[in-house]
């Protein structure tokens, strides 16, 4: 099928109000998205910068609008992809930040994954979500679950300001242990403040 | 009801979750030469809660409502200066914004996030070696 336009798509012109039969809604008061509004919003089309540990790291504005209690936030998404080698038994790898005109940000969603080998276990890659627990690999390809930490790390750095959010993979473990990490989080912010990602 | 009486926020209204402070709620009676304490502690994750500010003696005239907040020192603390806020012949509001100025750096090189965000990838990481012992690589 082909990519409609986003004029094919929407077929009227949204500040036009019509009414659809059995609605007594006009267009005004609903939300109408566009078609590249709409498929950002589902697969979160991120540009990845290459950053200074070998990891490659974005943010992008989803479609979603949010009101909380009165008051509207938008929302970004997070991914970052990245190594967590050489094996060894402690990883911080840090992501970039992300600063916010004003507000804080709040991570509503973490769909973040984690991959290894098991070519000498029980064969292929496992995956699993990123936390306590998951299965990480060793220098014998061997996968095992994690025993020690494994979460994304918000941090405030105390001479900045608040609204300056660094963002770090931390993971650690008894033994050595090594994955691949794919960062994929949804946060919102308050609405139209600003929004800016720096690469580590 | 458990209300937020005091968001300890900064001057664009952020709150300031990690900061490690205490408040003080001081209420000033015409004529009375010192201010009384009515309530005091630590903020906790940025705010203060409770079900409402004390209510002013009746029998007196109440000059102003004072509330004070005291940034703790220390590298890891948020660099907030400490702030008092008056309010003559009234409470102070309920969910009441503090505004703290900022004393700290805004960083706005890109090489200078990059530095502050490796530094506190090395202490983190230093710290995490404690715990988890570095092991030789079969």
């Amino acid at each position: 099928m082909a990519t409609p336009n986003n004029e094919q798509f929407v077929g009227f012109n949204p500040s036009v109000d019509l009414t659809e039969r059995a609605s007594k809604l006009v267009n005004s008061q609903r939300q109408i998205y566009t078609y590249e509004e709409m498929m950002s919003g589902a697969v979160g089309v991120t540009t990845l910068e290459a950053g200074t540990q070998g990891q490659t790291a974005g943010i992008s504005k989803l479609a979603a609008t949010y009101n909380i209690g009165g008051i509207e936030y938008d929302s970004y998404n997070l991914k970052c992809i990245a190594s967590l080698t050489p094996e060894a038994t402690a990883f911080v790898i840090a992501i970039g930040s992300i600063e916010v005109g004003a507000g804080n940000i709040f991570f509503i969603s973490n769909r973040s994954n984690v991959e290894s080998v098991d070519f000498q276990g029980f064969g292929g890659y496992t995956n699993n979500p990123l936390n306590f627990g998951a299965m990480v690999d060793n220098a014998l390809d061997v996968s095992n679950p994690n025993l020690g930490l494994l979460y994304v790390n918000q941090l405030n750095i105390p001479d900045f300001p608040i609204e300056f959010n660094a963002m770090y993979i931390v993971g650690a473990n008894p033994t050595n242990f090594e994955c691949d990490a794919y960062i994929d989080m949804d946060f919102i912010v308050s609405k139209n403040e600003t929004v800016e990602f720096t690469i580590a | 009801m458990e209300e937020t009486l005091i968001k300890v926020t900064d001057v664009k209204g952020t709150i300031l979750k990690p900061i490690e402070a205490t408040f003080k709620v001081e209420y000033k009676y015409e004529g009375e030469a010192v201010a009384e304490e009515v309530l005091s502690g630590d903020v906790r994750r940025g705010t203060v809660k409770g079900e409402k500010f004390p209510v002013p003696d009746a029998t007196k005239d109440l000059e102003y409502s004072e509330v004070k907040i005291d940034v703790k020192g220390g590298v890891q603390n948020l660099n907030y200066a400490s702030k008092t806020l008056k309010f003559f012949g009234k409470l102070p509001p309920l969910g009441l914004d503090t505004g703290l100025p900022f004393k700290g750096i805004i960083p706005k090189t890109k090489k200078e996030k990059q530095g502050a965000m490796a530094d506190r990838r090395e202490t983190l990481l230093s710290q995490l070696k404690e715990k988890y012992p570095p092991q030789k690589t079969k």
